[in-house]
């Protein structure tokens, strides 16, 4: 970074970032997992050019959009990323069997329904890697179930006139087939 | 609780399976139409990956998922005609582009239909004669992207080549293909485009 050289501590694997959720709390992360979060990081470098000038320095960024909950999980989730991936550097591979193996421990822990808070975060954040991993955990969790499960999961309702609904069911009446209890 | 905005539903529905996507059909018209849309459509297929086998036997097709550990056979519904008319060989398949299979399950009745939808087309009967079951004819399924039509060629032993295209849902004829001649040098059984 440009300024590095102007900061008190310069190894920045060490330099924290606070971040300041929707719900007032407060979380210090390492530079390395914050800079994972594209918004956090854009915030970070305008605030940093300006500071450049200014010369005073903040530390905090506010996440108006985050609650702390989903943030949480998105910094272990980001946290363990960066590992595996430090760890397998020159093992593409490895690397991904490492992941998938993680991916699936950790959907062990999290609630189908809590996945939708975690995508809207991610999304706000603009961490790619989580995004898709956690739109790829919805698709899984979703592609067994019925179509009134979906519409509950999603806060969808139904918009077809009388009869249109059943005409398409019986279209694709195979599709309802070996279908999980909702 | 949030709901997910409507762009990020579109981000997830590309990653679900063709018979989520059938069902899937039901839940509202937006999600209907979405999913029908033929920019979708190819999206998910970019997304795809072929790791099936199709195999025929004399009265059945198969589906074969060779990459697990337990390789498996299922049975699959196929498109066929109510007669009683069987072809002495088996159900044939013609080809195979992009999920979409083309088989002759009857004596020159043919079908393109996608195993992962059951949507299937039953070809009308094409300009060139059948010749019988033993007849040389040969035949070739493919896709041609840069027009993106799914096309049928069959060649018979006569001067003119008939073309199916699924976009125009019929035959054309070409003039001036002498498929004796390829026959005889042996080199050309299909013709692939």
């Amino acid at each position: 970074m440009s300024n590095q050289s102007e900061s008190p501590n310069p190894t920045s694997s060490s330099n924290k970032i606070t971040l300041k959720t929707s719900d007032n709390e407060v979380f210090e992360v390492e530079e390395a997992v914050a800079m994972k979060f594209c918004t956090v990081k854009q915030y970070f470098d305008d605030e940093n050019n300006n500071n450049v000038t200014s010369g005073t320095s903040t530390t905090l960024i506010p996440l108006p959009n985050v609650e702390s909950h989903p943030l949480a999980i998105l910094i272990t989730y980001c946290k363990k990323h960066l590992e595996i991936k430090a760890n397998n550097a020159d093992n593409k591979k490895e690397m991904e069997i490492d992941m998938e193996h993680y991916e699936r421990e950790f959907l062990k822990n999290v609630m189908p329904q809590e996945l939708t808070e975690l995508i809207l975060a991610a999304n706000y954040l603009n961490f790619k890697e989580a995004l898709d991993f956690f739109c790829r955990a919805v698709a899984s969790a979703i592609q067994n179930k019925s179509v009134e499960y979906v519409r509950k999961f999603f806060g969808l309702e139904s918009d077809f006139k009388p009869g249109e609904e059943e005409k398409l069911r019986e279209e694709f009446a195979w599709s309802f087939e070996g279908v999980d209890e909702d | 609780m949030s709901n997910l905005p409507p762009e990020l539903i579109a981000d997830i529905l590309p990653l679900l399976p063709g018979k989520s996507l059938c069902r899937f059909r039901c839940v509202s018209k937006s999600w209907g139409s979405r999913i029908s849309d033929s920019e979708f459509v190819k999206a998910h297929l970019h997304r795809a990956q072929f790791n099936r086998l199709i195999l025929s036997s004399a009265n059945s097709l198969y589906s074969i998922d060779h990459e697990n550990e337990v390789v498996a056979a299922v049975e699959i519904d196929y498109p066929k005609e109510q007669t009683q008319n069987r072809n002495p060989h088996g159900i044939q398949i013609i080809g195979s582009c992009n999920g979409l299979v083309c088989i002759m399950p009857q004596p020159d009745i043919f079908f393109i239909f996608n195993p992962a939808t059951h949507e299937s087309t039953r070809l009308p009967y094409a300009l060139i004669g059948y010749g019988g079951p033993c007849a040389a004819i040969a035949y070739g399924f493919g896709y041609a992207a840069s027009i993106e039509d799914y096309k049928l060629v069959k060649a018979a032993p006569s001067p003119a080549m008939a073309v199916f295209s699924l976009r125009l849902g019929d035959w054309e004829t070409s003039t001036g293909f002498f498929y004796e001649n390829l026959i005889e040098s042996e080199k050309v059984r299909h013709c692939r485009f």
